[in-house]
């Protein structure tokens, strides 16, 4: 009789170990099932594609500068001779200047903005993962408190910005410009007056307040020179006219 | 006999079926908690087969190595100090232990039955 007893019990314990077996069995398949996305093939393959395209894109940026050194060359010959052609060139890299078309740089800020560190407080069940990185829109809406400031030039690791640019969602990254994705830290620079820049942040109502609550790493830097790139890629209107005076 | 086998179904079954979730972020806890009551019951059976069995210290052991275990790995994790090893060591090395005791219990049977 004595050993029913003890068989009754372990077999609660059993029914209770396996349960808790099952449970974190689980927890192992939705926690953390990375697959195949890091095996070394896979870390390989990415590689070289990445070297590829690395190549690709110099070579291709090499073809730009030959075809910009040939027009500015043209441009020069034209220059000599019209008449006034020197006043009409100096206005032509004005306006390109204004485009976004040439390197720039000046005094400015330089804001690292990045997600929140991993540290050794356990998530708090009011605030979701979600909160503690950087979304597109906090992206987007850091530049347009540079725009409001007085930015004259906002650069997004090294892309720059124009009118035409996007900001938006990509997943794990945020699409910045026509075709660059970027994944954290986005390291933005901004040319104008480094006071109204960095000061503009301070407002109670700026997004900075926003994202240092949660955690979030948004360092602004005051320079006194900031290197910002032109921008590459096509501008041209398709579908957008002038309006004509006379018409 | 059939019965610890009955229970690790019915746990199983409950398991599957229960939609408790446990936090990704408790996940190592629990996983030397089960390592810890995984020993608690080999050591109840082996006790049972020396007929050496106490209910009340089996439950309590099951329950206490458990949080023990788990309550030591998450301190572990605090400290940076990996004392969830600590708790793999002695469950792990008692787990083999109490197996290899139940083996030669079924065993030392075996041989009389077949003498």
């Amino acid at each position: 009789m004595r050993l029913r007893k003890d068989f009754l019990v372990i077999s609660i314990m059993c029914a209770l170990l396996s349960f808790f077996l099952i449970k974190a069995f689980n927890i192992q398949k939705y926690g953390y099932d990375i697959g195949t996305s890091t095996s070394i093939n896979k870390i390989q393959e990415l590689t070289a594609q990445l070297k590829t395209l690395e190549s690709s894109k110099e070579q291709l940026l090499e073809r730009l500068q030959n075809l910009e050194s040939q027009i500015s060359r043209y441009e020069n010959m034209i220059a000599e001779n019209i008449y006034m052609g020197e006043e009409v060139q100096k206005q032509l890299f004005e306006a390109r200047v204004l485009a976004g078309l040439t390197d720039i740089h000046g005094p400015g800020v330089e804001i690292v903005l990045n997600d929140r560190k991993k540290d050794n407080i356990m998530p708090d069940e009011m605030f979701s993962i979600t909160d503690f990185i950087v979304h597109d829109s906090d992206l987007l809406e850091v530049v347009n408190e540079l725009k409001a400031a007085g930015a004259e030039a906002i650069g997004i690791n090294g892309v720059r910005i124009l009118g035409n640019s996007r900001i938006s969602c990509g997943g794990p990254t945020i699409n910045v410009g026509k075709d660059q994705r970027f994944a954290p830290p986005f390291i933005i620079h901004a040319i104008g007056d480094p006071d109204a820049l960095a000061g503009y942040f301070q407002r109670s109502d700026s997004i900075y307040h926003i994202l240092t609550f949660y955690g979030l790493e948004f360092s602004i830097k005051k320079l006194d020179n900031v290197n910002i790139p032109r921008y590459y890629g096509e501008v041209s209107f398709n579908y957008a006219k002038p309006v004509k005076e006379d018409e | 006999m059939l019965l610890p086998i009955i229970g690790i179904l019915i746990g199983i079954i409950l398991g599957l079926v229960l939609p408790v979730h446990i936090p990704t972020a408790y996940s190592p806890y629990m996983s030397i908690a089960v390592l810890a009551a995984l020993d608690s019951v080999f050591g109840g059976i082996r006790a049972s087969l020396e007929k050496k069995f106490e209910t009340d210290a089996f439950i309590s052991g099951f329950f206490g190595n458990a949080l023990l275990a788990a309550g030591l790995a998450y301190i572990g994790d605090r400290l940076d100090v990996p004392i969830y090893l600590a708790a793999i060591f002695a469950f792990g090395s008692r787990l083999f232990q109490n197996f290899a005791m139940i083996r030669r219990f079924f065993l030392n049977r075996m041989r009389e039955r077949f003498r």
